[in-house]
Protein backbone atom coordinates (compact mmCIF):
# COMPACT_ATOMS: atom_id res chain seq x y z
CA UNK A 1 0.00 0.00 0.00
CA UNK A 2 1.31 3.23 -1.20
CA UNK A 3 1.96 6.19 1.18
CA UNK A 4 -0.61 7.97 -0.62
CA UNK A 5 -2.84 5.65 -1.20
CA UNK A 6 -6.40 7.04 0.70
CA UNK A 7 -7.27 4.99 3.89
CA UNK A 8 -10.53 4.48 4.25
CA UNK A 9 -12.38 2.55 7.35
CA UNK A 10 -16.05 1.05 7.57
CA UNK A 11 -17.58 0.56 10.69
CA UNK A 12 -20.84 -1.94 10.64
CA UNK A 13 -22.02 -4.14 13.19
CA UNK A 14 -23.70 -5.60 9.87
CA UNK A 15 -21.09 -8.42 8.28
CA UNK A 16 -23.47 -8.23 5.31
CA UNK A 17 -22.96 -4.33 5.17
CA UNK A 18 -18.91 -4.31 5.69
CA UNK A 19 -18.77 -7.36 3.06
CA UNK A 20 -20.69 -5.20 0.32
CA UNK A 21 -18.90 -1.98 1.24
CA UNK A 22 -15.92 -3.83 0.71
CA UNK A 23 -16.37 -5.31 -2.44
CA UNK A 24 -17.58 -2.22 -4.01
CA UNK A 25 -13.89 -0.16 -2.83
CA UNK A 26 -12.29 -3.23 -3.55
CA UNK A 27 -13.36 -3.76 -7.15
CA UNK A 28 -14.03 0.04 -8.26
CA UNK A 29 -10.91 1.69 -6.44
CA UNK A 30 -7.24 1.28 -5.19
CA UNK A 31 -7.97 2.47 -1.56
CA UNK A 32 -6.69 0.74 1.42
CA UNK A 33 -9.91 -0.32 3.03
CA UNK A 34 -10.15 -1.41 6.89
CA UNK A 35 -13.28 -2.38 8.81
CA UNK A 36 -14.42 -2.38 12.25
CA UNK A 37 -17.40 -4.27 13.57
CA UNK A 38 -17.58 -2.41 16.36
CA UNK A 39 -17.14 1.32 17.72
CA UNK A 40 -14.50 0.45 20.06
CA UNK A 41 -12.59 -1.54 17.26
CA UNK A 42 -12.98 1.62 15.29
CA UNK A 43 -11.61 3.61 17.45
CA UNK A 44 -8.83 1.51 18.37
CA UNK A 45 -7.77 1.70 14.63
CA UNK A 46 -8.00 5.18 14.33
CA UNK A 47 -5.91 5.58 17.57
CA UNK A 48 -2.89 3.93 15.41
CA UNK A 49 -3.03 4.52 11.97
CA UNK A 50 -4.12 7.33 9.33
CA UNK A 51 -7.50 7.55 8.41
CA UNK A 52 -8.79 9.90 5.25
CA UNK A 53 -12.77 8.95 5.39
CA UNK A 54 -14.78 7.11 8.28
CA UNK A 55 -18.16 5.75 7.34
CA UNK A 56 -20.20 4.23 9.92
CA UNK A 57 -23.11 2.63 10.52
CA UNK A 58 -25.90 4.54 12.72
CA UNK A 59 -27.20 2.07 14.78
CA UNK A 60 -24.90 -0.04 17.00
CA UNK A 61 -24.57 -2.23 20.33
CA UNK A 62 -22.47 -0.54 22.11
CA UNK A 63 -22.44 3.29 20.84
CA UNK A 64 -24.45 5.36 17.81
CA UNK A 65 -22.41 6.76 14.95
CA UNK A 66 -22.66 9.90 15.79
CA UNK A 67 -20.90 9.39 18.89
CA UNK A 68 -18.17 7.66 17.60
CA UNK A 69 -18.00 9.90 14.53
CA UNK A 70 -17.86 13.01 17.24
CA UNK A 71 -15.01 11.04 18.73
CA UNK A 72 -13.12 10.17 15.80
CA UNK A 73 -13.06 14.00 15.43
CA UNK A 74 -11.51 14.61 18.18
CA UNK A 75 -8.26 11.62 17.52
CA UNK A 76 -8.07 13.04 14.06
CA UNK A 77 -9.80 16.40 13.00
CA UNK A 78 -8.78 16.19 9.36
CA UNK A 79 -10.35 12.71 8.58
CA UNK A 80 -13.69 12.84 6.71
CA UNK A 81 -16.19 11.49 8.41
CA UNK A 82 -19.25 9.86 6.51
CA UNK A 83 -22.85 8.50 8.44
CA UNK A 84 -24.47 5.63 7.05
CA UNK A 85 -28.37 5.98 8.19
CA UNK A 86 -31.81 3.58 7.84
CA UNK A 87 -34.60 6.00 7.08
CA UNK A 88 -35.83 6.38 10.21
CA UNK A 89 -32.95 7.80 11.45
CA UNK A 90 -32.40 10.65 9.00
CA UNK A 91 -33.48 13.38 11.24
CA UNK A 92 -31.08 12.36 13.51
CA UNK A 93 -28.50 12.24 10.74
CA UNK A 94 -29.38 15.59 9.42
CA UNK A 95 -29.37 17.07 12.91
CA UNK A 96 -25.75 15.79 13.18
CA UNK A 97 -24.55 17.23 9.94
CA UNK A 98 -24.63 20.48 10.89
CA UNK A 99 -23.91 19.52 15.00
CA UNK A 100 -20.47 16.76 14.49
CA UNK A 101 -19.41 18.87 11.33
CA UNK A 102 -19.99 15.33 9.01
CA UNK A 103 -19.46 15.71 5.37
CA UNK A 104 -22.49 13.52 4.20
CA UNK A 105 -25.12 11.43 4.91
CA UNK A 106 -26.01 8.12 3.12
CA UNK A 107 -29.37 6.14 3.58
CA UNK A 108 -29.55 2.74 3.24
CA UNK A 109 -29.61 1.09 1.06
CA UNK A 110 -27.13 3.27 -0.74
CA UNK A 111 -26.48 3.67 -4.26
CA UNK A 112 -22.89 2.74 -5.05
CA UNK A 113 -21.53 5.08 -8.08
CA UNK A 114 -23.43 7.71 -5.61
CA UNK A 115 -21.21 6.87 -2.92
CA UNK A 116 -18.31 6.65 -4.58
CA UNK A 117 -18.51 10.32 -5.91
CA UNK A 118 -19.22 11.48 -2.55
CA UNK A 119 -16.17 9.73 -1.63
CA UNK A 120 -14.31 11.01 -4.61
CA UNK A 121 -15.61 14.29 -3.61
CA UNK A 122 -14.53 14.19 0.04
CA UNK A 123 -10.77 12.78 -0.70
CA UNK A 124 -10.32 15.66 -2.69
CA UNK A 125 -11.56 18.06 -0.19
CA UNK A 126 -9.51 16.73 2.14
CA UNK A 127 -6.59 17.07 -0.31
CA UNK A 128 -7.47 20.75 -0.91
CA UNK A 129 -7.18 21.10 2.48
CA UNK A 130 -3.81 19.50 2.58
CA UNK A 131 -2.77 21.34 -0.22
CA UNK A 132 -3.96 24.73 1.58
CA UNK A 133 -2.08 23.75 4.78
CA UNK A 134 0.96 23.63 3.10
CA UNK A 135 0.75 26.69 1.11
CA UNK A 136 0.18 28.35 4.14
CA UNK A 137 3.00 27.02 5.73
CA UNK A 138 5.34 27.80 2.77
CA UNK A 139 4.45 31.42 2.86
CA UNK A 140 4.66 31.85 6.33
CA UNK A 141 8.58 30.64 5.76
CA UNK A 142 9.10 32.61 3.14
CA UNK A 143 8.03 35.72 5.32
CA UNK A 144 9.95 34.45 8.13
CA UNK A 145 13.05 34.70 5.46
CA UNK A 146 12.12 37.78 3.96
CA UNK A 147 11.96 39.28 7.64
CA UNK A 148 15.42 37.87 8.11
CA UNK A 149 17.10 38.82 5.06
CA UNK A 150 15.54 42.30 5.64
CA UNK A 151 16.94 43.11 8.40
CA UNK A 152 20.38 41.73 7.15
CA UNK A 153 20.07 43.91 4.85
CA UNK A 154 19.84 47.02 6.66
CA UNK A 155 22.82 46.06 8.95
CA UNK A 156 24.56 45.54 5.59
CA UNK A 157 23.47 48.96 5.00
CA UNK A 158 24.55 50.34 7.80
CA UNK A 159 27.90 48.93 7.50
CA UNK A 160 28.21 49.61 3.93
CA UNK A 161 27.48 53.35 4.83
CA UNK A 162 30.32 53.28 7.45
CA UNK A 163 32.86 52.37 5.11
CA UNK A 164 31.65 55.06 2.83
CA UNK A 165 32.38 56.94 5.49
CA UNK A 166 35.79 56.07 6.28
CA UNK A 167 36.42 55.51 2.24
CA UNK A 168 35.74 59.45 1.66
CA UNK A 169 38.02 59.99 4.73
CA UNK A 170 41.28 58.56 2.41
CA UNK A 171 40.77 61.17 -0.19
CA UNK A 172 42.63 64.28 0.67
CA UNK A 173 41.23 66.59 2.60
CA UNK A 174 42.47 69.79 0.45
CA UNK A 175 44.85 69.65 -2.41
CA UNK A 176 48.12 71.15 -1.70
CA UNK A 177 48.97 74.79 -1.93
CA UNK A 178 51.31 75.01 -5.16
CA UNK A 179 52.21 78.19 -6.75
CA UNK A 180 51.32 77.99 -10.27
CA UNK A 181 48.39 75.29 -9.66
CA UNK A 182 44.93 75.40 -9.15
CA UNK A 183 42.75 71.81 -8.20
CA UNK A 184 39.52 71.09 -8.42
CA UNK A 185 37.89 67.38 -7.95
CA UNK A 186 34.05 65.75 -8.72
CA UNK A 187 33.64 62.20 -6.89
CA UNK A 188 30.44 60.49 -7.21
CA UNK A 189 30.47 57.24 -6.52
CA UNK A 190 27.37 55.15 -8.36
CA UNK A 191 26.90 53.09 -5.09
CA UNK A 192 27.48 54.05 -1.38
CA UNK A 193 31.54 52.30 -1.88
CA UNK A 194 32.98 53.37 -4.83
CA UNK A 195 36.15 52.26 -6.86
CA UNK A 196 37.59 55.51 -8.23
CA UNK A 197 39.94 57.08 -6.01
CA UNK A 198 42.57 60.12 -6.09
CA UNK A 199 45.67 61.11 -3.61
CA UNK A 200 48.01 63.52 -4.08
CA UNK A 201 51.13 63.89 -2.26
CA UNK A 202 53.33 66.79 -1.41
CA UNK A 203 56.49 66.06 -2.58
CA UNK A 204 60.04 69.13 -2.71
CA UNK A 205 59.41 71.87 -4.46
CA UNK A 206 55.77 70.39 -5.92
CA UNK A 207 53.16 67.33 -5.37
CA UNK A 208 52.50 64.38 -7.06
CA UNK A 209 49.06 63.46 -8.27
CA UNK A 210 47.27 59.62 -8.62
CA UNK A 211 44.22 59.49 -10.39
CA UNK A 212 42.66 56.09 -10.69
CA UNK A 213 40.04 53.46 -10.83
CA UNK A 214 39.66 49.96 -9.51
CA UNK A 215 37.89 47.49 -11.57
CA UNK A 216 34.34 47.02 -10.58
CA UNK A 217 32.63 49.12 -7.72
CA UNK A 218 31.72 48.03 -4.23
CA UNK A 219 33.22 46.33 -1.07
CA UNK A 220 35.77 44.49 -3.14
CA UNK A 221 36.52 48.00 -4.79
CA UNK A 222 36.43 49.86 -1.81
CA UNK A 223 39.23 47.85 -0.41
CA UNK A 224 41.55 48.16 -3.03
CA UNK A 225 41.55 51.40 -3.50
CA UNK A 226 42.81 51.58 0.45
CA UNK A 227 45.44 49.22 -0.18
CA UNK A 228 46.32 51.43 -3.65
CA UNK A 229 46.46 54.36 -1.31
CA UNK A 230 49.08 52.41 0.76
CA UNK A 231 51.21 51.65 -1.77
CA UNK A 232 51.13 54.70 -3.81
CA UNK A 233 51.68 56.98 -0.22
CA UNK A 234 54.84 54.75 0.27
CA UNK A 235 56.26 54.32 -2.99
CA UNK A 236 55.80 58.51 -4.08
CA UNK A 237 57.84 59.85 -0.75
CA UNK A 238 60.54 57.78 -2.62
CA UNK A 239 60.82 57.42 -5.94
CA UNK A 240 60.94 60.68 -8.12
CA UNK A 241 59.74 59.39 -11.38
CA UNK A 242 56.94 58.89 -13.00
CA UNK A 243 57.45 55.64 -15.00
CA UNK A 244 59.26 54.44 -11.92
CA UNK A 245 56.91 54.82 -9.75
CA UNK A 246 53.84 53.12 -11.91
CA UNK A 247 56.53 50.24 -12.38
CA UNK A 248 56.76 49.60 -8.21
CA UNK A 249 53.00 50.14 -7.80
CA UNK A 250 52.40 47.55 -10.60
CA UNK A 251 55.07 45.25 -8.79
CA UNK A 252 53.22 45.32 -5.46
CA UNK A 253 49.55 45.35 -6.39
CA UNK A 254 50.37 42.29 -8.53
CA UNK A 255 52.10 40.62 -5.48
CA UNK A 256 49.22 41.12 -3.22
CA UNK A 257 45.44 41.83 -5.25
CA UNK A 258 43.94 38.41 -5.77
CA UNK A 259 44.31 37.15 -10.04
CA UNK A 260 41.50 39.05 -12.09
CA UNK A 261 41.83 42.34 -9.91
CA UNK A 262 43.54 45.65 -11.09
CA UNK A 263 42.91 48.76 -11.21
CA UNK A 264 43.99 51.97 -13.98
CA UNK A 265 45.73 54.87 -12.99
CA UNK A 266 47.94 57.46 -13.90
CA UNK A 267 49.99 59.31 -12.14
CA UNK A 268 51.59 63.13 -12.56
CA UNK A 269 54.36 65.03 -11.44
CA UNK A 270 54.02 68.85 -10.65
CA UNK A 271 57.01 71.61 -9.57
CA UNK A 272 56.31 74.93 -8.39
CA UNK A 273 55.61 77.10 -11.50
CA UNK A 274 56.68 75.22 -13.88
CA UNK A 275 54.48 74.24 -17.16
CA UNK A 276 56.20 70.83 -17.59
CA UNK A 277 54.36 67.69 -15.86
CA UNK A 278 55.71 64.73 -16.14
CA UNK A 279 53.27 62.15 -16.99
CA UNK A 280 52.58 58.09 -17.19
CA UNK A 281 50.13 55.96 -17.89
CA UNK A 282 48.30 52.57 -16.60
CA UNK A 283 45.15 52.38 -18.33
CA UNK A 284 43.68 54.92 -17.33
CA UNK A 285 41.68 57.16 -20.15
CA UNK A 286 43.60 59.66 -21.84
CA UNK A 287 44.20 63.39 -20.63
CA UNK A 288 42.86 66.26 -21.67
CA UNK A 289 44.35 69.60 -22.04
CA UNK A 290 41.93 72.71 -22.05
CA UNK A 291 43.75 75.25 -24.30
CA UNK A 292 43.37 79.24 -23.29
CA UNK A 293 43.17 79.68 -26.93
CA UNK A 294 40.07 77.19 -27.43
CA UNK A 295 41.43 74.42 -28.00
CA UNK A 296 41.51 70.63 -27.16
CA UNK A 297 44.49 68.25 -26.65
CA UNK A 298 44.51 65.08 -25.74
CA UNK A 299 47.46 63.24 -24.20
CA UNK A 300 47.60 59.80 -25.59
CA UNK A 301 49.95 57.09 -23.93
CA UNK A 302 48.73 53.59 -23.71
CA UNK A 303 49.90 51.45 -20.98
CA UNK A 304 48.74 48.40 -18.98
CA UNK A 305 46.80 48.70 -15.67
CA UNK A 306 48.13 48.04 -12.21
CA UNK A 307 48.12 44.89 -10.71
CA UNK A 308 47.24 42.78 -13.43
CA UNK A 309 50.74 41.66 -15.02
CA UNK A 310 53.78 40.35 -12.98
CA UNK A 311 56.69 43.22 -12.97
CA UNK A 312 58.83 41.83 -15.24
CA UNK A 313 56.21 41.88 -18.32
CA UNK A 314 55.40 45.30 -17.73
CA UNK A 315 56.72 48.67 -18.19
CA UNK A 316 55.87 52.53 -18.55
CA UNK A 317 56.70 55.73 -20.76
CA UNK A 318 55.95 58.71 -19.49
CA UNK A 319 55.52 62.17 -21.49
CA UNK A 320 55.92 65.77 -20.74
CA UNK A 321 52.53 68.28 -20.74
CA UNK A 322 53.26 71.90 -21.33
CA UNK A 323 50.44 73.74 -19.90
CA UNK A 324 50.76 77.79 -19.73
CA UNK A 325 49.08 79.96 -17.56
CA UNK A 326 45.14 79.46 -18.34
CA UNK A 327 45.11 75.70 -19.45
CA UNK A 328 43.30 73.06 -18.06
CA UNK A 329 44.42 69.62 -17.58
CA UNK A 330 41.18 67.43 -17.01
CA UNK A 331 41.78 63.56 -16.09
CA UNK A 332 39.32 61.12 -14.68
CA UNK A 333 38.05 57.67 -14.85
CA UNK A 334 35.93 56.60 -17.55
CA UNK A 335 32.86 56.94 -15.36
CA UNK A 336 31.69 60.08 -17.21
CA UNK A 337 32.10 59.10 -20.62
CA UNK A 338 29.88 55.88 -20.32
CA UNK A 339 26.86 58.16 -19.64
CA UNK A 340 24.40 56.26 -22.20
CA UNK A 341 21.94 57.88 -23.73
CA UNK A 342 18.53 56.74 -24.62
CA UNK A 343 19.70 55.78 -28.40
CA UNK A 344 22.49 53.56 -26.75
CA UNK A 345 24.88 56.40 -27.56
CA UNK A 346 27.60 56.87 -24.95
CA UNK A 347 28.96 60.51 -23.69
CA UNK A 348 32.20 59.59 -24.60
CA UNK A 349 31.68 58.49 -28.40
CA UNK A 350 31.73 62.48 -29.38
CA UNK A 351 29.82 64.37 -26.37
CA UNK A 352 32.74 64.22 -24.33
CA UNK A 353 35.36 66.32 -26.34
CA UNK A 354 32.87 68.57 -27.61
CA UNK A 355 31.70 69.07 -24.65
CA UNK A 356 35.14 70.10 -23.27
CA UNK A 357 36.67 71.93 -26.14
CA UNK A 358 33.59 74.25 -25.53
CA UNK A 359 34.29 74.39 -22.12
CA UNK A 360 38.19 75.20 -22.75
CA UNK A 361 39.44 78.65 -21.39
CA UNK A 362 36.87 78.60 -18.12
CA UNK A 363 38.32 77.41 -14.93
CA UNK A 364 39.25 73.96 -14.16
CA UNK A 365 36.26 73.90 -11.34
CA UNK A 366 33.79 75.50 -13.62
CA UNK A 367 34.77 72.75 -16.74
CA UNK A 368 34.23 70.02 -14.55
CA UNK A 369 31.20 71.04 -13.09
CA UNK A 370 29.72 72.02 -16.64
CA UNK A 371 31.08 68.56 -17.87
CA UNK A 372 29.15 66.61 -15.24
CA UNK A 373 26.11 68.47 -15.59
CA UNK A 374 25.96 67.84 -19.51
CA UNK A 375 26.64 63.67 -18.94
CA UNK A 376 23.62 63.34 -16.69
CA UNK A 377 21.53 65.48 -18.98
CA UNK A 378 22.66 63.13 -21.97
CA UNK A 379 22.07 60.60 -20.39
CA UNK A 380 18.83 61.67 -18.91
CA UNK A 381 19.23 61.99 -15.68
CA UNK A 382 19.22 58.20 -15.31
CA UNK A 383 21.36 56.62 -12.60
CA UNK A 384 24.97 56.64 -12.77
CA UNK A 385 26.38 53.64 -13.93
CA UNK A 386 29.53 53.79 -13.16
CA UNK A 387 31.85 55.87 -10.34
CA UNK A 388 32.17 58.97 -11.54
CA UNK A 389 35.79 61.42 -11.01
CA UNK A 390 37.26 63.74 -12.41
CA UNK A 391 40.12 66.32 -11.68
CA UNK A 392 40.91 69.49 -12.74
CA UNK A 393 44.69 71.47 -13.08
CA UNK A 394 44.32 74.78 -13.48
CA UNK A 395 47.78 76.36 -14.76
CA UNK A 396 47.61 79.45 -13.12
CA UNK B 1 -27.83 45.23 -4.34
CA UNK B 2 -26.56 41.79 -3.22
CA UNK B 3 -23.81 41.68 -0.76
CA UNK B 4 -20.89 40.64 -2.71
CA UNK B 5 -19.33 38.44 -0.06
CA UNK B 6 -22.62 36.18 -0.43
CA UNK B 7 -21.67 33.18 -2.53
CA UNK B 8 -23.75 33.10 -5.98
CA UNK B 9 -25.65 29.85 -7.04
CA UNK B 10 -27.13 29.67 -10.53
CA UNK B 11 -29.99 27.92 -11.05
CA UNK B 12 -30.95 26.41 -14.37
CA UNK B 13 -34.15 24.55 -14.78
CA UNK B 14 -37.21 24.69 -17.83
CA UNK B 15 -39.68 24.10 -15.12
CA UNK B 16 -40.59 27.34 -13.27
CA UNK B 17 -42.27 25.62 -10.41
CA UNK B 18 -38.34 23.69 -10.08
CA UNK B 19 -36.63 27.42 -9.75
CA UNK B 20 -39.38 28.92 -7.96
CA UNK B 21 -39.60 25.87 -4.98
CA UNK B 22 -35.38 25.74 -5.12
CA UNK B 23 -34.85 29.77 -4.43
CA UNK B 24 -37.22 29.98 -1.84
CA UNK B 25 -35.28 26.86 0.15
CA UNK B 26 -32.72 28.78 -0.58
CA UNK B 27 -33.64 31.69 0.44
CA UNK B 28 -34.93 30.99 3.49
CA UNK B 29 -32.26 28.66 5.12
CA UNK B 30 -28.85 29.75 3.31
CA UNK B 31 -27.22 33.33 2.62
CA UNK B 32 -26.55 32.29 -0.62
CA UNK B 33 -27.90 34.63 -3.47
CA UNK B 34 -30.00 32.91 -6.07
CA UNK B 35 -30.04 33.46 -9.44
CA UNK B 36 -32.46 31.28 -11.19
CA UNK B 37 -33.28 30.95 -15.22
CA UNK B 38 -36.01 28.59 -16.98
CA UNK B 39 -33.59 29.60 -20.24
CA UNK B 40 -29.92 27.66 -20.51
CA UNK B 41 -28.93 30.56 -22.71
CA UNK B 42 -30.26 33.17 -20.39
CA UNK B 43 -27.69 31.89 -17.54
CA UNK B 44 -24.97 31.47 -20.21
CA UNK B 45 -25.26 35.12 -20.38
CA UNK B 46 -25.33 35.60 -16.67
CA UNK B 47 -22.62 33.18 -16.29
CA UNK B 48 -20.38 35.16 -18.71
CA UNK B 49 -20.77 38.68 -16.64
CA UNK B 50 -20.81 37.49 -12.96
CA UNK B 51 -19.12 35.49 -10.70
CA UNK B 52 -20.13 32.66 -10.11
CA UNK B 53 -19.26 29.85 -7.20
CA UNK B 54 -22.17 27.10 -7.92
CA UNK B 55 -23.76 26.30 -10.90
CA UNK B 56 -27.36 23.53 -10.74
CA UNK B 57 -28.84 22.48 -13.83
CA UNK B 58 -31.46 19.99 -15.38
CA UNK B 59 -30.69 17.57 -17.61
CA UNK B 60 -33.58 17.49 -19.45
CA UNK B 61 -34.53 20.86 -21.43
CA UNK B 62 -35.87 21.73 -24.19
CA UNK B 63 -33.11 24.27 -26.30
CA UNK B 64 -29.95 22.33 -24.54
CA UNK B 65 -29.65 19.14 -21.69
CA UNK B 66 -27.91 20.30 -18.96
CA UNK B 67 -24.83 18.40 -19.79
CA UNK B 68 -23.92 20.41 -23.12
CA UNK B 69 -24.80 23.59 -20.54
CA UNK B 70 -22.36 22.55 -17.21
CA UNK B 71 -19.35 21.87 -20.10
CA UNK B 72 -20.00 25.49 -21.75
CA UNK B 73 -19.81 26.84 -18.11
CA UNK B 74 -16.89 24.88 -17.50
CA UNK B 75 -15.35 27.15 -20.24
CA UNK B 76 -16.33 30.45 -18.67
CA UNK B 77 -15.43 29.94 -15.41
CA UNK B 78 -13.61 26.52 -14.31
CA UNK B 79 -13.55 27.03 -11.10
CA UNK B 80 -17.32 26.85 -10.32
CA UNK B 81 -18.67 24.17 -9.25
CA UNK B 82 -20.88 22.36 -11.42
CA UNK B 83 -24.28 19.94 -10.18
CA UNK B 84 -26.36 18.36 -12.61
CA UNK B 85 -30.76 17.80 -11.79
CA UNK B 86 -31.56 14.64 -12.98
CA UNK B 87 -34.24 12.47 -13.72
CA UNK B 88 -34.11 8.52 -12.68
CA UNK B 89 -34.23 7.75 -15.95
CA UNK B 90 -31.24 9.71 -16.78
CA UNK B 91 -29.18 8.54 -14.19
CA UNK B 92 -26.59 6.71 -16.64
CA UNK B 93 -26.29 9.97 -18.69
CA UNK B 94 -25.31 11.90 -15.44
CA UNK B 95 -22.86 9.07 -13.95
CA UNK B 96 -21.03 9.35 -16.82
CA UNK B 97 -20.77 13.14 -17.02
CA UNK B 98 -19.41 13.05 -14.12
CA UNK B 99 -16.65 11.88 -15.54
CA UNK B 100 -16.22 13.22 -18.52
CA UNK B 101 -17.24 16.64 -18.02
CA UNK B 102 -15.72 17.27 -14.55
CA UNK B 103 -19.05 17.40 -13.21
CA UNK B 104 -19.09 17.96 -9.13
CA UNK B 105 -22.00 15.59 -8.32
CA UNK B 106 -25.25 14.97 -9.03
CA UNK B 107 -28.74 15.21 -7.47
CA UNK B 108 -32.21 13.00 -8.52
CA UNK B 109 -35.58 14.40 -8.57
CA UNK B 110 -37.24 14.03 -6.33
CA UNK B 111 -34.72 15.91 -4.59
CA UNK B 112 -34.35 15.92 -0.64
CA UNK B 113 -34.16 19.73 0.94
CA UNK B 114 -31.36 18.40 3.08
CA UNK B 115 -29.15 16.59 0.68
CA UNK B 116 -29.66 19.28 -1.71
CA UNK B 117 -28.46 21.69 0.61
CA UNK B 118 -25.64 19.57 1.68
CA UNK B 119 -24.11 18.69 -1.64
CA UNK B 120 -24.64 22.56 -2.01
CA UNK B 121 -22.67 23.44 1.15
CA UNK B 122 -20.09 20.60 0.65
CA UNK B 123 -19.87 22.31 -3.58
CA UNK B 124 -19.27 25.80 -1.98
CA UNK B 125 -16.58 24.40 0.27
CA UNK B 126 -14.76 23.09 -2.53
CA UNK B 127 -15.42 26.02 -4.48
CA UNK B 128 -13.99 28.12 -1.73
CA UNK B 129 -10.71 25.91 -0.96
CA UNK B 130 -9.58 26.04 -4.47
CA UNK B 131 -9.83 29.78 -4.27
CA UNK B 132 -8.67 29.91 -1.92
CA UNK B 133 -5.53 27.48 -2.80
CA UNK B 134 -4.77 29.46 -5.67
CA UNK B 135 -4.37 33.18 -3.72
CA UNK B 136 -2.00 30.79 -1.34
CA UNK B 137 0.14 29.85 -4.53
CA UNK B 138 -0.04 33.31 -6.04
CA UNK B 139 0.66 34.63 -2.39
CA UNK B 140 3.57 32.21 -2.24
CA UNK B 141 4.62 33.10 -5.86
CA UNK B 142 4.74 37.34 -5.20
CA UNK B 143 6.71 36.82 -1.52
CA UNK B 144 9.22 34.29 -3.07
CA UNK B 145 10.13 37.03 -5.91
CA UNK B 146 10.32 39.55 -3.21
CA UNK B 147 12.83 37.42 -1.33
CA UNK B 148 14.84 37.17 -4.86
CA UNK B 149 14.80 40.49 -5.69
CA UNK B 150 16.27 41.54 -1.89
CA UNK B 151 18.77 38.43 -2.24
CA UNK B 152 19.92 40.54 -5.75
CA UNK B 153 20.05 43.92 -3.98
CA UNK B 154 22.30 42.38 -1.16
CA UNK B 155 24.37 40.58 -3.45
CA UNK B 156 25.03 43.67 -5.38
CA UNK B 157 26.42 45.78 -2.77
CA UNK B 158 29.33 43.30 -3.13
CA UNK B 159 29.37 42.78 -6.61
Amino acid sequence: MGKNTPSILIVDDEEMVLSSLRGVFTLQTDYDVHEASTPKEALSYVERARVDVVISDFLMPEMNGIELLKEIKQLQPEAIRLLLTGYADKENAIKAINEVGLYHYLEKPWDNEALLNIVRNALSEKGLRQQLTTKVRELDQLLRQHGELEAKHRSIERELEMAARIQRSLLPERFPELSGFRFANLYEPCEALGGDFFDVMEKDDGAVLLVSDVIGHGVQAALTTMLLKGVFQESADRIDEPTELLEEMNRRLHAVLPSGMYAAAAVFYLSSGSDHIAYANAGLPYPFVLRKEKRLDEIVLPGAPLGLFAGNLVSYESRQIVAKTGDVVVVGSDGIGSVVAGDGAMFEDEELRKTLEELSGRDGATIIEEAMKRALAFGNNAPLPDDVMLVAMTRT
Amino acid sequence: MEDSESPVIVLVDDEDMVVTSIKSLLTLETDYHVEGFTRPADALEFIKSNRVDVVVSDYLMPDMDGISLLTQVKEIQPEATRILLTGYADKENAIKAINDVGLYQYIEKPWENEDLKIVLRNGLEKRILLQRLQDKIAEVNKAHGELMNLQKDILKAFA
